[in-house]
């Protein structure tokens, strides 16, 4: 009885944790998947696996709520989705299944994820700070952009007019390399990756700031998908695990949807980078003693 | 015939509701049916387990209803391959190229076997 009890308090403390997680997530411009894992990883025991597929089903099933919205007002481009799936989805299931077997190496292979995980938080941290582009000059002048429809228009109600945008043919070929970077990080440590897709449409293939992080929201959940079925059929997650994560998670991203309206954006943001690079630290001292490189953790 | 991103937003907008609210339900009646998933969850947060796989009949509740919101991508795209086709023909060819590779994936067949 004592261990229903605790595993009831253990479900109900995981539930609040994702749902704070949720809410700061907007806040400081990264999706919730971006928060969970790192955080979770870091600073609990739960196997990396479990943690994984919980944040990945996160990134995913917000990719679709995005999507629901951003594709009927054209603010994401659907068939560029696709076209950029084509790159993500592959490399999200190899990503997956290659992370499913480096944790299944042991502590070593589990430090390896930590460590290395704690580098990309820096990564993300550094993206995040990158100067973009609010309205890039639409340049459609390449033939995939008509051989793969990819001009786009939609109503600015900022602006009170209709935005042209298409990507750059040049951007795309770039892009489609970096894509596959993207989709196989997602996969290996079950993250969401608009702080990387936001830079590849805005700075790389010219898309306009808004339509950028739009797509981004809506790009993940196609590759997502393919790689949480790889955590699925390991039976590398559990329900009340996954459950519990992924509707905190969801429903505190709405209410920090609407907190971003009224809150003190730049004091949070700014304090959530600082725990994204305490949480990278943590991760690489806890990484690096797992894997043997450091006799003691730090702290 | 309405447009495919349009169409695609519907479909899974509806699929996607439903799925949620299927796995508020079944996690309630998984918690409920069975508290040794709740011990389990104690063992989790110890880091003794990080494989989970159905046991009793109750068990396939949360199961299945993981499995349903994982397919809500696949159906939403298949539903609209017929308006992509009309639309777009080399992006509807790349979507019947991603359906393939989920369904590979889906079966099990692209799985590494550990």
């Amino acid at each position: 009885m004592a261990d229903v009890i605790s595993g009831l308090l253990v479900l109900v403390g995981l539930f609040v944790l994702s749902f704070v997680i949720g809410i700061i997530a907007p806040l400081a411009g990264v999706g919730g998947g971006v928060l969970f894992t790192p955080i979770m990883l870091g600073f609990t025991s739960i196997h990396p696996d479990l943690v994984r597929s919980a944040g990945l089903a996160i990134a995913c099933y917000s990719s679709i709520m995005a999507g629901t919205v951003y594709f009927r007002q054209r603010i994401a481009p659907f068939r560029l989705i696709l076209l950029a799936s084509t790159a993500l989805l592959p490399a999200a299931i190899i990503g997956a299944q290659l992370g499913i077997y480096v944790a299944a190496l042991g502590t070593w292979g589990q430090g390896l994820i930590r460590a290395s995980l704690g580098i990309l938080l820096f990564l993300i941290v550094m993206l995040l700070s990158v100067k973009r582009v609010d309205w890039p000059t639409p340049r459609c002048n390449s033939r995939l952009i008509d051989v793969f429809g990819l001009r786009y228009v939609y109503h600015e109600k900022t602006l009170n007019r209709d935005v042209e945008y298409c990507p750059t043919g040049l951007g795309l070929a770039a892009g489609l390399p970096l894509l596959f970077l993207v989709g196989f990080s997602s996969g290996f440590f079950g993250l969401g990756a608009a702080w990387a897709l936001i830079p590849i449409y805005n700075l790389l293939m010219n898309l306009p700031l808004k339509v950028a992080a739009a797509s981004a929201s809506a790009s993940l959940a196609i590759a997502d998908t393919g790689a949480l079925w790889g955590y699925i059929l390991h039976e590398r997650f559990h329900p009340e695990l996954f459950i519990g994560a992924t509707l905190g998670v969801i429903i505190g991203a709405n209410l920090g949807a609407k907190l971003l309206l009224i809150a003190r954006v730049n004091f949070v943001r700014r304090l959530i980078l600082a725990i994204m690079i305490f949480n990278g630290i943590q991760l690489i001292n806890r990484g690096l003693f797992e894997m043997g490189i450091i006799p003691h953790r730090l702290f | 015939m309405k447009p495919a991103d349009h169409m695609y937003a519907e479909v899974t907008r509806a699929l996607l509701y439903v799925a949620l609210v299927a796995l508020a339900t079944s996690l309630i009646i998984h918690a409920t049916l069975n508290p040794g998933a709740l011990e389990e969850l104690s063992k989790i947060i110890n880091g003794e387990l990080n494989i989970w796989a159905p046991q009793t009949l109750v068990d396939y509740v949360p199961l299945y209803a993981i499995y349903f919101i994982n397919l809500i991508v696949p159906i939403g795209l298949m539903y609209v391959l017929p308006p992509l086709f009309k639309e777009n023909k080399p992006v509807a060819i790349l979507t019947v190229i991603i359906l393939i590779l989920l369904a590979l994936t889906i079966s099990g067949i692209i799985v590494v076997k550990e």
